[in-house]
């Protein structure tokens, strides 16, 4: 019979650990009745190790035999497309990103039109004097030469052509403005429309 | 242990993340533990081998699930359990204890080859509930907190079927352990 407050299954069976266990052990040495109680436990734990470990007949199949099927979606998801899905995604989100960061604000179309308009009234009365300046030298050095001509044949006759020919000038010269105004709205839409000023 | 335990943990993780490679380090490191376990508790090489490959298949499919990656070893042996109890449900009404090595004769010098038929057929007249709690205290070296994570029940309960188990062995095992010692 062994003594109270002695676990000796537990002690034999190494559950006992720390101050617990080398409480066991020390009455272990002064007391005969718990000596006989482990060592026949002991004995019994140590016929039970006795059986041996067996080794299977045939290892286990493993993950990565074909008994062992993954599903589709696991095997494409830990696969090499998984990283190019992946990589071509964040791709998509950079290149999206960028769009809508670098993108400049909607213009108001009033405030657009209102700013044409200005440009236009600052540079089109120098491009007038330009063009009309061009357009007139040769038209006044042919006036020049016919003055000099009256002077040897009919005024009359010299005047009539002179008018004729001023009214078909201005009528080009009026044409030649209207198209350079419609040019210059054009090219002021269009570099509006691609994000310049 | 220790180290092993944090082996497993590191292990269990890359396994989840889908290393294939590194389950099959799990399985190369418990399977013969496990089948050993399934055997002494089943008795049958067959039935051990076909529930081992069955618990490690639901453990690979079920590995989201273990909640510490570091207590592979228990919740696997919990698995490896509940696909004992189920096999023995579905096999019930043509099996029960086996008696098979209970005349085996216990004299004092016996052959390594008689102790391990007397130490099995010892096991084998135990209760299932206390043959599976003795197996997975002395041969898998499981704590009484351990066995009962594995097999779901108090711990004072695991404890009481150990003692009860270990008295039953320690008498029938008499001869076997004076042969010991002789």
């Amino acid at each position: 019979m062994s003594c109270e407050g002695f676990d000796w299954k537990a002690y034999e069976l190494g559950e006992l650990a720390g101050a617990d266990g080398k409480r066991h052990e020390e009455h272990l040495k002064g007391c005969e009745a718990c000596q006989a109680e482990a060592a026949g436990l002991k004995l019994t734990v140590t016929a039970l190790k006795r059986l041996p470990k067996v080794e299977p007949p045939r290892r286990i199949a493993f993950v990565s035999d074909p008994v062992v099927e993954v599903g589709w979606w696991t095997r494409l998801w830990a696969s090499g497309p998984r990283l190019g899905f992946a990589s071509a995604a964040m791709l998509t989100v950079a290149i999206l990103a960028h769009g809508m960061m670098a993108r400049t604000p909607a213009t108001d179309p009033g405030q657009f039109q209102a700013k044409v308009e200005q440009e236009v009234a600052k540079k089109l009365p120098a491009a007038v004097d330009e063009a009309v300046a061009v357009r007139y030298a040769p038209a006044m050095a042919e006036l020049n030469r016919r003055l000099n001509g009256l002077e040897q044949g009919g005024l009359v006759k010299a005047k009539v052509e002179l008018d004729q020919q001023r009214k078909a000038d201005m009528q080009e010269i009026r044409a030649a403005f209207e198209l350079m105004e419609r040019r210059m709205n054009t090219r002021y839409l269009s570099a509006a429309r691609f994000g310049g000023d | 242990m220790i180290f092993r335990e944090v082996e497993d943990r590191d292990l269990v993780v890359r396994a989840r993340k889908g290393s294939v490679d590194a389950y099959n380090t799990l399985v190369s490191r418990w399977e013969v533990r496990v089948y050993n376990y399934l055997l002494r508790i089943t008795g049958s090489v067959d039935d051990a081998m076909d529930l081992s490959q069955d618990a490690f298949l639901k453990a690979y499919q079920n590995l989201q699930k273990l909640d510490d990656a570091g207590r592979f070893g228990p919740w696997l042996y919990r698995i490896a359990h509940n696909e004992a109890i189920s096999h023995f449900r579905r096999r019930r009404p043509e099996t029960g204890l086996d008696e098979v090595f209970l005349k085996a004769d216990l004299s004092p010098r016996m052959s390594p080859v008689e102790v391990t038929l007397a130490v099995e057929s010892a096991l084998d007249r135990l209760p299932p509930d206390q043959k599976e709690a003795v197996v997975l205290k002395v041969y898998e070296g499981f704590k009484f907190d351990e066995i009962a994570e594995i097999l779901e029940c108090p711990a004072s309960t695991i404890k009481s079927r150990v003692y009860t188990g270990l008295e039953t062995l320690r008498t029938i095992l008499a001869p076997v352990a004076k042969g010991e010692m002789q």
